[in-house]
């Protein structure tokens, strides 16, 4: 029960890092982005054919799929962040696919559709970590380290631009800032932290193949933003843990087998469009805590 | 008003959890094992498929005594055909309901995604369906019953060195097409015209009309499904194609092939099959199916690996009598020459069994096996 909850965990605080650096750049920029699952893939793969194929350890492929992916976004950003609103969302989309497409025939680099076996677990100055406490703990102080960073920029005058751009990129233009270069960088930073949420995933999964880049992954990725609230911090952590709940949930109430697999599909769909309807800020914005205390007075 | 609710109903949804996992707890009385297939999304076909054939076979066991007086339970998980859910599925089987063995998974990438973690908490991974030569070697503990695809790719492979020097081919972008494909480069010696398509994709005409164009002497195809084979055969029948077709194994229901009769007979037509003996233990148990479920199942010699599995795996607990699943490993690797429903079969030293294709063609009526000829 206990490596259980230890395996959920593992993937939840990855999912944190992952949902988090995405609201950095599709909550709190507003790039309606629908490509970022790409840096999360490329992250993966990185970590994956550099630990298979040449023997590269979890802390030099961190660096290297943070350069990889920074460098990625930059010339991603450099085509796509010209265009703005549905156009971004339908480029971005289609670079999503071609990513897909490139990792399914590239057969010599990453082995195709029958993916990369034999990633190694995280060893660090010659400590393997193998157990499940052990990988959990290192996987838990990364990402409150990546989060401590996150958070720092959310909060700085930087993140105030991106927020300005969000609200109104005109009003931000009149005001002096470059918003050409404040998105942009938004992007890579966005895509560095993704990178190093996929370098965490290939090293935990030990088993990676392109159904990474697939379309439930990315509106995943989606929900958990959009039911966090655009932008909101703390929402977007709460999100993951009540997302991983409630898809956990079906496995534990004596659901036909052949139905557990669809209702998590179907709960997280009308999720997404009641949250749209109702809750456009989030499940998890100010709104919600102050009726909380509401009620309690 | 609606929140203070999913504030008071969240902790006996809670509870509930508690209450389900607790029944989980090893019951001496019965002999838990998981199995894993896709029970939903496109792979569900098959999947449901062999969870009904695995709950038959285990029930006709429990029926039968069970082992050694002990019922076998088995709990299903949804591995969607991918990895990543496999992977979930995996650790809830063998870190909450702890079970010994997990029957699974059908696509391979289930069982690639299982493999690292019932590896690593020595947890017996038996699959019947899975094809992908990767997990050949994916560990001490994994174990199938169904044939790898190396082995459709090399004699494919064997017949177009004797016959063609040039073959077009024509693949699905599946780890189970590519698998085939990769085997059968990886053997002939001639030229290859290679051209994929993604799965989503059904028109194949620019492709057809560039392999005519090609000078080739035949052409393979590599679909993951027969609907496919339909559609490319159907289009190649409106191209004219007279050149002979080669193909995997996933026509080995030959009402695909009678309603193109006419035009295999006129171009040849050579399958790698794996075709199960016919046997009367095996069509009743199709009759006991299709009387249970109200379908007959739709691929036969999948039936027949998945009862060998359950089979197989439950000798092999009989045989140990403990939970021991070091013993339960070596127990199976020692199970040689199994009279199975698909064949006389025994484990190789990297658990693929030792069953392999063979070359067909097709007269018009039926299959006609070439090693007979």
């Amino acid at each position: 029960m206990f490596e259980y909850i230890l395996s959920l965990l593992t993937i939840t605080v990855i999912l944190v890092l992952l949902a988090q650096s995405y609201n950095l750049s599709f909550g709190l920029t507003g790039l309606l982005n629908l490509g970022h699952i790409i840096f999360y893939g490329i992250g993966a793969y990185t970590a994956a054919i550099l630990n298979t194929k040449f023997g590269v350890g979890f802390f030099e492929n961190l660096i290297l799929a943070i350069l990889i992916t920074g460098g990625f976004a930059t010339f991603f950003g450099l085509l796509c962040l010209r265009l703005s609103g549905h156009y971004l969302a339908i480029a971005t989309l289609g670079a999503a696919m071609i990513t897909s497409v490139v990792a399914n025939n590239w057969m010599s680099l990453t082995n195709g559709p029958l993916g990369i076996r034999g990633i190694e677990n995280p060893i660090v100055f010659g400590y393997h970590f193998d157990s499940a406490l052990s990988i959990f703990s290192l996987y838990f102080i990364i990402v409150s380290f990546c989060l401590f960073l996150l958070y720092k920029i959310f909060h700085s005058p930087y993140g105030r631009i991106l927020r300005a751009i969000k609200d109104d990129e005109l009003a931000a233009i009149s005001v002096g800032k470059n918003v050409f270069s404040a998105k942009i960088w938004s992007l890579i930073l966005s895509a560095s932290f993704t990178g190093i949420a996929g370098v965490l995933y290939a090293h935990y999964r030990l088993f990676l193949d392109p159904s990474i880049f697939a379309l439930p992954e990315i509106i995943f990725a989606i929900l958990i933003v959009v039911v966090g609230g655009r932008g909101n911090f703390w929402g977007c952590i709460l999100s993951v843990l009540f997302l991983q709940f409630i898809s956990e949930i079906p496995r534990f109430f004596g659901f036909p087998d052949e139905i557990v697999g669809a209702t998590r599909n179907i709960l997280f769909a009308s999720l997404l469009i009641a949250v749209m309807f109702w809750k456009p800020n989030g499940l998890f914005d100010k709104q919600l805590k102050k009726t909380l205390e509401k009620n309690k007075k | 008003m609606k929140k203070l609710l999913i504030f008071l109903v969240a902790p006996f949804l809670l509870w509930g959890c508690e209450e389900n996992i607790s029944n989980t707890d090893n019951n001496p009385e019965t002999i838990k094992i998981g199995g894993i297939a896709p029970l939903s999304g496109d792979g569900a076909t098959v999947g449901l498929m062999i969870q009904n054939v695995t709950n038959l076979a285990i029930e006709t066991i429990n029926n039968d005594g069970g082992i050694n007086g002990k019922n076998i339970e088995i709990l299903w998980e949804d591995g969607k055909c991918n990895p990543g859910d496999s992977s979930r599925s995996t650790q809830k089987l063998v870190n909450i309901d702890k079970v010994t063995a997990i029957l699974g998974g059908v696509c391979s990438g289930e069982t690639l995604g299982a493999a690292p973690i019932t590896e690593k908490k020595k947890v017996i991974l038996l699959s019947s369906a899975s094809s992908s030569p990767e997990i050949t070697s994916a560990g001490d503990f994994v174990f199938r019953t169904s044939p790898s695809d190396n082995s459709q790719g090399s004699i494919l492979a064997d017949y177009a060195n004797k016959n063609f020097k040039k073959v077009g081919m024509i693949t699905e972008q599946t780890d189970y097409s590519i698998g085939i494909a990769s085997t059968f480069k990886e053997h002939f010696t001639g030229e290859i015209v290679e051209e994929n398509y993604l799965p989503t994709e059904s028109d194949f005409k620019t492709r057809i009309t560039k392999l005519k164009n090609e000078n080739i002497e035949g052409v393979l195809l590599i679909p993951q499904s027969p609907a496919k084979f339909e559609i490319l055969i159907r289009q190649l029948q409106e191209q004219n194609w007279d050149k002979p077709i080669l193909s995997n194994e996933i026509v080995t229901n030959t009402e695909v092939l009678k309603k193109f009769s006419d035009f295999f007979v006129k171009v040849s037509y050579v399958g790698a099959q794996f075709i199960v003996p016919d046997s009367e233990n095996l069509n009743t148990f199709i009759d006991s199916y299709t009387t249970k479920f109200g379908e007959v199942p739709i691929y036969t010699n999948y039936v027949a690996t998945t009862i060998d599995a359950v089979n197989m795996l439950a000798k092999a607990l009989k045989e140990v009598e403990s939970n021991d699943t070091e013993k339960i490993r070596d127990a199976l690797y020692n199970i040689q020459n199994y009279e199975g429903f698909s064949g006389n079969i025994s484990f190789d030293k990297n658990g693929d069994i030792n069953i392999t294709h063979s070359l067909f063609s097709f007269d018009g009526e039926k299959l006609v096996s070439l090693d007979e000829k």
